[in-house]
């Protein structure tokens, strides 16, 4: 196993240097630079500050110059510094990530605390009344676009007052968008205002992995309780909950586990659409906004974070899987 | 049983605790009291030290944490603002010597919000940097035409003369190119790396960022909101009765309109929301809210490519823009509040005339028009010259903008009416602005926006010079490849000349010119759109490319 990982690893580094200059071409390739684009914003931009920038910037360098330049500031651990935001690119990722992490997690326990006992039930009661409405449930959530349902709360709950007028539900009025309020004090006012505020958005996007994770368990629950194993611990007289804690459970949760695994690195990623309607200021909005400002500096940085996230949570997921499912064995 | 349901109350009551927020029937009140304003804003500034500012939504948050030498109002009057007066011609401190010129300046006493005083050393010192080639500032068209700056009454002082190399017509409307830098904050960081200076605190950080505005930067909280407060009573502003101001920004247009229903904003900047949201919003105000249209200068047009050969005849340009029901563009999708436009300058504009040929929507003249250019029908109903050769034209756009879009397919039935196909080809903005508008790729029609400022000219626009091509490394902004050896002379004039009633005769005759010739078909003129709370008093929406609605903020208040 460890020359397993060990040979995981290496592979890792030619990976995410391929990723890394697909990116950079990418994104350099693409027409208009962030100068280029100036021009047409700003009356007071002439044609030579446009040529007088891009020197500075070095965009007049062919691109292998620059990705090289990039590579050798990367490695040594220099991000560098982001135009749109004026600030060093490790720094403004490392408040991003954390807010990111604080709406992805958060949406990510609650799908699974609502998701995984839903779908074991309707499971166990096919073609019950539950089953129906969990499935439906689960159609509409895969169905619903997250920025349209994101809209619908937002009008629902800090909009759409006359409900509000009902006596008792005046409070139930959530912030329309942010992460805090301005001026909120430390300590516990200022967590409880966070807590506020997450709300809405953590729910409109725990309902899409709600769904997922639902429909997965379910199918996964349905197909081990038809094994034959399942069939002789019912037959030698086990009680039904040790059946299906102890027998069914364990592995029907094996495919649900290694998923899981696959989308912690998303997690990290944030939330692109869910974060931009809530004005939730996370690496997912980051990233639409750099590739959109054309801030390349920021785009490259956060999406070869990514990249190696993703590369080292598949690796995560395929020794998890190797651990829960002992048939599997990598060498 | 009873247990349980006292459970469940008790865990609904936490809930509702939890949540609480201002309940209906309280949305005009101020969101955060009667001391504050939030406003909505859909942009971030990208920084806020004005050597480097590149986003409009910065220039809205400047105004309030700095003092402009002059200003304009909301009737783009200009006012001098942090300087005793405008040098002018009459009383002799703005004077000529053959193309060079000299101003004379005093700067109104004030501190920086650190407690230091603003002197002339601060103006001789954002000069300097602005002069450094190795200063990425953004642009350098006003610093490259001044000679030097001298303090005639010493460093410390307040009097200021600036000898320019050139004439310049707009010369009295700012001391230098970025007036007053705080030299005692930025020094060290400009004698430590001048390329680098962008990357300083100072316009990022609030505890580095010292300005000389009415407010002082407070709070930045990166992605979410930034809050400036009173400095207490500002010699020049006196003591603002709104005591703090914050943004919170919101990328989603649909969102930005969520917050202001719901009353969790008291306005919208006019760098928010798009036109027909503004229009839904109106709708929805109920009196809580006034929704404001104001006259902007952004000029949607679309520029005609003379490299195809259909369009060097100005009979087919001119047929183009009878065959185009521009007015009933503004009516049907703009309910009339953005006119249609007759020439490259907006309305409000000093140089702006209404005394040029005007195009008044009418087919049938397109149609004669275009027989007269020796075009006659098709089998297919489309026109053909001698040659044979079809009349159809491809119109292109920033894909994905819904109103370019809609517009668009009203053009292409109206030119369909007399005999022009078009064909629509539509770009995201990247490749559109960075490719095929600049380097003079589109084939023959072109629509975007310019967005002009009161000082904008045809300089750039029109004149032979500003044509983009390889050789120039694609500089230059006059994208439909107009040439006019008049219209290069009287734009060139018109920058230069220092009187501002010859130099408007000058715009009048360029847009004359401009009618005539028609390189680009005029649609209308965007209205900047904003909102406010009913209560908010001394609002204007403002929007002129350097002057936005905080440029009298000082003087808010609560109703």
């Amino acid at each position: 196993m460890q020359r397993y990982i060990f040979r995981r690893l290496v592979q890792m580094i030619p990976i995410a240097l391929g990723i890394s200059v697909l990116m950079f071409t990418l994104l350099t390739l693409a027409p208009g630079d962030p100068v280029d684009l100036l021009i047409s914003s700003d009356p007071r931009v002439k044609p030579e500050d446009v040529i007088r920038l891009k020197h500075l910037y070095g965009l007049d360098q062919p691109i292998h110059i620059r990705y090289l330049k990039w590579l050798g500031r990367t490695v040594r651990g220099d991000l560098g510094f982001s135009r749109t935001y004026k600030e060093p690119v490790t720094e403004l990722m490392q408040d991003r990530i954390g807010n990111s992490l604080w709406l992805t997690v958060t949406a990510f326990v609650l799908a699974i605390a609502v998701a995984v006992p839903v779908g074991i039930f309707s499971a166990l009661h096919q073609y019950s009344a539950l089953d129906y409405t969990a499935t439906t449930f689960t159609f509409f959530g895969v169905s619903i676009p997250v920025f349209w349902f994101g809209i619908m709360a937002i009008y629902l709950f800090a909009v759409w007052h006359p409900w509000t007028q009902i006596p008792g539900l005046a409070g139930l009025v959530l912030p329309p968008g942010g992460i805090s309020t301005p001026g909120v004090p430390g300590g516990l006012p200022f967590f409880l205002d966070r807590v506020r505020y997450i709300i809405l958005p953590s729910i409109v996007l725990a309902l899409l992995s709600m769904a997922t994770y639902t429909r997965y368990t379910r199918s996964s629950m349905l197909e081990v309780i038809r094994q034959d194993y399942v069939r002789t611990a019912r037959a030698k007289g086990l009680a039904e909950g040790v059946v299906v804690n102890k027998h069914a459970l364990r592995n029907a949760l094996i495919p649900l586990v290694t998923i899981i695994a696959l989308s912690i690195s998303g997690l990290f990623a944030g939330a692109p659409i869910t974060e931009t309607v809530f004005a939730w200021p996370g690496v997912g909005r980051l990233l639409v906004d750099s590739v959109i400002g054309g801030d390349y500096v920021a785009a490259q940085a956060v999406l070869m974070f990514l990249a190696v996230l993703v590369l080292i949570f598949n690796l995560i997921a395929d020794v998890g899987y190797a651990l829960l499912d002992p048939r599997i064995k990598y060498d | 049983m009873r247990v349980r349901w006292q459970w469940v109350s008790l865990l609904l009551m936490t809930l509702l605790t939890l949540t609480v927020w201002p309940a209906a029937g309280i949305q005009a009140q101020p969101t955060a009291g009667r001391d504050t304003v939030v406003i909505g804003i859909s942009q971030e500034p990208d920084f806020l030290n004005p050597m480097f500012v590149e986003m409009a939504a910065a220039r809205g948050v400047q105004a309030t944490i700095f003092t402009d030498d002059v200003q304009r109002d909301n009737t783009w009057k200009q006012f001098p603002q942090g300087v005793e007066y405008m040098p002018s011609l009459k009383d002799g401190t703005w004077k000529l010597d053959g193309e060079k010129m000299t101003l004379v300046w005093k700067v109104k006493a004030r501190n920086w919000s650190d407690g230091k005083p603003v002197t002339c050393g601060d103006y001789v010192f954002g000069n300097s940097v602005a002069r450094n080639e190795q200063v990425p500032v953004v642009t350098r068209d006003i610093t490259n035409r001044i000679a030097n700056v001298v303090c005639t009454k010493g460093a410390e002082g307040l009097d200021i003369t600036v000898n320019w190399k050139e004439r310049y017509a707009h010369a009295n409307a700012t001391v230098t190119e970025y007036g007053a830098m705080p030299r005692h904050v930025l020094e060290r960081y400009y004698r430590d790396n001048p390329t680098k200076l962008n990357e300083a605190p100072f316009g990022n950080d609030p505890k580095f960022t010292v300005g000389d505005g009415p407010y002082k930067l407070v709070e930045w909280r990166k992605g979410s909101s930034l809050t400036v407060e009173s400095v207490g009573d500002h010699p020049i502003f006196g003591a603002p009765k709104i005591k703090r101001i914050t943004w919170r920004f919101i990328p989603d247009t649909n969102a930005l309109v969520a917050n202001m229903l719901s009353g969790a904003i008291d306005a919208i900047s006019t760098t928010g929301i798009t036109f027909d949201l503004a229009v839904q919003l109106d709708k929805q105000s109920g009196g809580r809210f006034k929704v404001y249209f104001e006259p902007g200068l952004i000029w949607e047009h679309i520029d005609l490519n003379f490299d195809n050969p259909l369009l060097q005849d100005v009979r087919v340009r001119r047929a183009l823009a009878y065959g185009i029901n521009r007015e009933g563009i503004s009516q049907q999708l703009f309910e009339g509040k953005q006119p249609v436009s007759n020439t490259y300058l907006p309305p409000r504009h000093p140089g702006y005339t209404d005394a040029v040929q005007k195009y008044a929507y009418d087919p049938a003249r397109a149609r004669a028009m275009l027989q007269e250019a020796g075009f006659t029908p098709g089998s297919d109903g489309i026109l053909r010259n001698a040659a044979g050769q079809r009349l159809a034209l491809e119109l292109n756009t920033t894909a994905g903008n819904r109103v370019r879009e809609q517009v668009e397919q009203i053009i292409q039935q109206n030119l369909k009416d007399i005999g022009i196909e078009i064909t629509i080809q539509n770009y995201p903005a990247r490749v559109y602005f960075g490719e095929i508008t600049n380097q003079r790729k589109y084939k023959a029609l072109a629509m975007y926006a310019w967005l002009q400022s009161p000082i904008s000219d045809c300089a750039d626009l029109y004149t032979t010079d500003s044509i983009p091509n390889e050789k120039n490394g694609w500089s230059g902004q006059n994208y439909p490849g107009y040439k006019n050896a008049d219209m290069d002379k009287i734009c060139k004039a018109a920058r230069s000349e220092v009187d501002e009633a010859k130099r408007n005769k000058l715009l009048n005759d360029s847009a004359a010119i401009f009618a005539r010739d028609l390189p680009a078909i005029p649609l209308y003129i965007r209205v900047s759109v904003s909102a406010a709370k009913t209560g908010l008093q001394g609002y204007s929406a403002l929007s002129l490319s350097g002057t936005y609605e905080t440029w009298n903020a000082s003087r808010w208040f609560w109703q």
